[in-house]
């Protein structure tokens, strides 16, 4: 068997498959509300009461994993909020590479590469957005004045709008572009079983490879 | 208030709230989600609703203009049962144009008795109410708002939000589409024998 490394740990890679879960979840049940024609779905808010409960685990499952994983959650945070020039090379690559399948114009990339960065970076910032925003509708509904509501549905809109949109970006680049198919040893294995093979580290993830082979 | 241009059938999801043929706001309680979209835009605060803190059930409540379905006296030619009720005819229902001609008469009566603040409300607000009021006095006296509107957030959200979420949603799954089309090509062509690049 080809040498692999470990990409994901198991705690991480179990809170990537709740959250994503509970995100398809709200997805579903808030898509209700924004097409019309799904509206009569609605009815007697039972869509809404799926809502909450998705959005039970979609704010509980980060909660137990961050005291449980200290270490992992500071890197990670540090991780979405560090840019350099390996991210303007991967901006400048991403035309050639993600449509004429020219794997050698990308520059190294770190751990994670620029776009998958920035949907992690997506991540944190919409999912605090849709936490504040969520929190007050639930449980501010009656005692919140009218237009502290209305600014409050319109981002949670807006937070739905750009996430939703993103979500079928990140399916679609981790499982559906030509590139990533079959899916064998590249960001599919690293987030089920957590390893990459090392010839995979080494020729999408160079510069994380180098990082952690000098170790 | 049975706006004419009613927030509430904007921001409404499930078309549980909409216009009745004769203009005023109809109800439809089996449909109502409980989402209270309506409760916070409104600019009379007329919708109201309880809530199950932790589940959010809700279910709101208006007047239906008497359409509920099974009960629709305004169907059976009837008038709303609170213009039948009211013991001093202090509601008055028929044609908006006769009301409104009936309203103005009844203002300049009142203006020349000595009411210099009378006024007609509902016959110009929101694109013309389907309720209208004779008061003999300023709008805040009875805390009516003296210039309602939709809210620029529901405006903002359900005219230029919503559709833009729509483009947006749109042009990337299409572009997606495109980009598979592409690259799945140049990938063929790439590994091919004597392609790009040989692996």
């Amino acid at each position: 068997m080809e040498k692999e490394v470990e990409k994901y740990r198991k705690p991480t890679r179990i809170l990537h498959w709740v959250h994503g879960g509970a995100f398809v979840l709200l997805f579903l049940t808030g898509l209700v509300l924004f097409i019309p024609q799904l509206g009569p779905l609605a009815q007697d808010g039972w869509t809404r009461l799926l809502h909450r409960i998705g959005a039970a685990v979609f704010v509980v499952a980060p909660l137990i994993y961050i005291p449980m994983n200290w270490k992992t959650t500071l890197k990670g945070i540090k991780e979405a909020f560090t840019w350099g020039s390996e991210d303007i090379g991967w901006l400048k690559a991403a035309p050639q590479y993600y449509f004429l399948c020219d794997e050698d114009a990308m520059p190294p990339q770190g751990h994670m590469n620029t776009g998958q960065k920035m949907w992690w970076f997506m991540v944190i910032i919409f999912g605090l957005l849709f936490l504040i925003s969520g929190c007050i509708m639930w449980f501010a509904k009656t005692a919140a004045p009218p237009v502290v509501l209305q600014w409050v549905v319109f981002i949670h809109d807006v937070a739905f709008i750009v996430t939703g949109v993103m979500f079928f970006v990140h399916l679609y680049m981790s499982v559906v572009h030509p590139l990533v198919r079959p899916l064998g040893t590249g960001s599919w294995s690293a987030m089920t079983r957590g390893t990459v093979s090392v010839q995979y580290a080494k020729t999408h993830h160079g510069k994380w490879y180098d990082g952690i082979s000098k170790r | 208030m049975h706006c004419t241009d009613a927030a509430c059938v904007k921001v409404c999801p499930t078309g549980a709230l909409f216009h009745h043929e004769l203009g005023f706001v109809a109800y439809d309680k089996d449909l109502c989600s409980g989402c209270g979209y309506c409760v916070d835009f409104c600019p009379f605060r007329v919708p109201r609703s309880d809530r199950n803190l932790i589940t959010g059930m809700a279910k709101m409540d208006k007047c239906t203009f008497c359409t509920t379905p099974g009960l629709d006296r305004i169907a059976e030619g009837w008038e709303p049962a609170c213009v039948r009720a009211c013991p001093t005819y202090a509601l008055t229902y028929c044609e908006r144009d006769q009301l409104v001609a009936e309203g103005n008469k009844r203002v300049n009566a009142l203006k020349t008795s000595g009411y210099a603040n009378a006024r007609l409300y509902g016959d110009k607000e929101l694109g013309g109410l389907h309720v209208i009021y004779i008061l003999d006095d300023s709008p805040e006296v009875y805390k009516l708002p003296m210039a309602p509107q939709v809210p620029a957030t529901a405006i903002a959200w359900q005219d230029v939000i919503q559709p833009l979420g729509w483009a947006v949603g749109g042009l990337t799954l299409i572009g997606l589409g495109l980009n598979y089309i592409i690259a799945r090509e140049a990938k063929i062509t790439r590994d091919l024998p004597g392609g790009r690049k040989e692996k």
